[in-house]
């Protein structure tokens, strides 16, 4: 429990050179890029339209849900899934990468993590700012329920945090869990209602037993929160369930993640 | 004349106090190995590898001391402690002021320039963007002519000696009250060994504390006033240069003269040879703290393991009460409303299965370390 905290402090301690720290990792990535940072920002809007023609227009026929447009549907939640793929998948390699440059310097290792989380988050407002702008235009106005969004904004950090704890440091020793986190990354994308929405679908409602399975998993809780927010649909101290369910997963993962991270950091030159 | 000598370290501050440090590392062969040290739960059956069982020493503000011993003798393991970049498995560390540690390799981004690195560097070592930019040209100009000419280019396209100069430039020019030298002074050619020895001499004539470990005795008998010899992980002596640098001179010929083989076989058996209690017991009337493993080192807690658990309990009850589309009020009030009682008694016969196989494999394993 301590090395819970232990390493919570270190994060709030170290804000600083965590969001300064942050832009060399994408300044790195995209050296030899012309149009640069662009295309964090590129890549998810040509994957929306995508997604917006093939499931739109043609799988769902214009339908409507929740009774707004699919693009509107789809946005909140793809915006944050996008961001938490991308955060996972950085925050598993981050320590691989950094650790060389750390091992011979008196370093919070523990930020590492944070820091691709820093970095992702600002690609993750400006798309949370172009979808805002998309949804005005599609009729979607401002409620009290937008509130929500700083609750699942947190619930977000925490898990991808906690999650960042756990991966970076498993990755360091066995490389291939990066290349495993690839292929659950792309299962979980389609289990986690990204783009489906299961509550219309045929097959969910004969056996919802399947959509209670699907609501266990982290991102739907996030993805699913998201578009309560945005769209209005739910408060989340509504489904207190979903909430334990979530909150349990998150701490598990913390506490266990701060113990091997903390084991880690005492022997990490031995590790590499 | 002894008077004397206590009255000038009274007046000095004390800058670095070691008291009874060790580290414990597992010898791990395999990666499975590296995973299994990571799991907080059973137990494992890696061998342990001592690498200081218990170094006490203390640094006063001005000294400049060379820590000198053979390789494997916990040199590196003693500087990466007294640095803070790991943490010793027990014993206390005193550090008064910031350190700042030298050593070859030190990692750049091969993929950002060499102009982007000197501030990157700076940043990670916490310096403001005011003083970056102040020092800026300083470090350029250290790191010597081939490197100012590519300071624009990305890293990756300069020579090893090239990027070990800037980054041994960009650590020389932070203003640390304590400068750990580990063997960074072999970068480079001779000009550039000649101007870095200029500028620890400089650091030293400040009244700036040196700790330096290094192979060349000759280095050290230059730069140091204050030697500690460090041998398999204890310190066999601490003086002056002129005292102790003879005897290890000595001592390293006779160990030389020794088979390859038989060097192994020492330094193999030395690491294992070793435990807190002895330490312990040799130094009855300190703390007890001093001896015990810190929370790094520790398994988990029973504390943390009862969270755990009760955690794992939460979920596993909030799933099955999500699965079975029971409200969470109905199935607080009716906890068997999710789960049927055969099967909770089914989990208390496996999780007390679990526990008398834990107990008596923990117990076998204590009679294994007893024989």
């Amino acid at each position: 429990m301590k090395e819970a905290w232990l390493v919570l402090l270190e994060q709030f301690k170290n804000l600083g050179i965590i969001n300064r720290l942050a832009k060399y990792d994408e300044k790195s990535t995209f050296q030899a890029h012309i149009l640069g940072m662009v295309w964090q920002i590129l890549d998810p809007l040509i994957n929306i339209s995508i997604y917006w023609f093939v499931f739109g227009t043609i799988m769902y026929a214009n339908r409507l849900m929740d009774g707004y447009k699919y693009i509107v549907w789809l946005l909140p939640g793809f915006i944050a899934w996008q961001f938490m793929r991308s955060e996972i998948l950085g925050a598993s390699k981050s320590m691989v990468n950094r650790v060389q440059m750390v091992s011979k310097m008196q370093f919070p290792v523990s930020t590492i993590p944070s820091m691709t989380l820093a970095n992702q988050l600002i690609n993750y407002w400006w798309m949370l700012g172009i979808s805002v702008i998309i949804m005005f235009a599609y009729h979607v106005r401002p409620s009290l329920y937008w509130l929500e969004f700083f609750y699942y904004f947190i619930c977000m950090i925490a898990f991808l945090y906690a999650m960042g704890l756990v991966t970076s440091t498993i990755t360091v020793i066995v490389r291939d869990f990066h290349t495993l986190l690839n292929s659950a990354m792309q299962l979980m994308f389609w289990v986690s209602g990204t783009i489906f929405n299961f509550e219309i679908n045929d097959t969910v409602k004969v056996h919802p037993i399947i959509i209670r399975i699907i609501e266990i998993n982290p991102f739907y809780y996030i993805i699913d929160g998201m578009r309560d927010a945005f769209l209005g649909r739910a408060w989340f101290f509504h489904d207190v369930k979903a909430m334990v369910i979530f909150w349990t997963i998150v701490a598990l993962l913390w506490i266990l993640g701060s113990h091997i991270h903390l084991k880690f950091r005492s022997r990490f030159i031995d590790y590499i | 004349m002894a008077t004397e000598g206590a009255t000038t370290t009274l007046e000095k501050k004390l800058k670095i106090r070691a008291r009874f440090l060790t580290k414990e590392y597992d010898m791990m062969k395999t990666k499975s190995d590296m995973l299994k040290t990571l799991i907080p739960f059973g137990n494992t059956n890696i061998k342990q590898f001592w690498a200081l069982k218990g170094v006490s020493f203390d640094v006063y503000e001005g000294d400049s001391v060379g820590i000198v011993g053979l390789n494997g003798g916990g040199k590196s393991t003693l500087l990466n402690i007294v640095s803070q970049i790991i943490p010793p498995t027990s014993g206390e560390l005193e550090v008064n002021g910031n350190t700042n540690i030298i050593s070859v390799g030190a990692g750049l981004n091969g993929n950002l320039t060499g102009r982007e690195n000197i501030v990157m560097k700076c940043e990670m070592l916490g310096m403001s963007n005011a003083d970056i930019d102040a020092k800026m040209e300083d470090i350029i100009n250290f790191s010597g002519d081939q490197v100012i000419k590519k300071i624009d280019q990305p890293v990756k396209t300069y020579s090893s000696g090239m990027k070990s100069r800037l980054g041994f430039s960009v650590l020389v020019h932070q203003d640390p009250d304590i400068l750990i030298i580990d063997e960074a002074l072999s970068v480079g050619d001779a000009p550039f060994f000649q101007k870095g020895v200029a500028r620890m001499k400089a650091f030293k004539e400040q009244g700036k504390t040196i700790l330096f470990v290094s192979h060349s005795i000759s280095q050290v008998k230059e730069l140091c006033d204050k030697v500690i010899w460090i041998d398999h992980g204890r310190v066999v002596m601490e003086g002056d240069a002129d005292d102790v640098l003879p005897k290890f001179e000595e001592f390293q010929l006779t160990y030389n003269k020794k088979s390859k083989a038989e060097r192994a076989k020492i330094t193999h058996e030395s690491g294992r040879d070793f435990s807190l209690d002895e330490l312990r017991e040799e130094n009855p009337g300190e703390p007890e703290e001093l001896f015990q493993k810190k929370l790094y080192d520790q398994p988990f807690t029973w504390f943390t393991k009862a969270v755990l658990s009760l955690l794992t309990i939460i979920l596993a009850f909030t799933i099955g009460a999500d699965l079975k589309a029971v409200p969470l009020r109905t199935a607080i009030l009716h906890p068997f409303s999710v789960f049927a009682f055969h099967w909770f008694i089914l989990l208390v016969v496996i999780l007390v299965f679990l526990m008398t196989f834990g107990i008596v494999t923990r117990k076998r394993k204590e009679r294994h370390v007893l024989d």
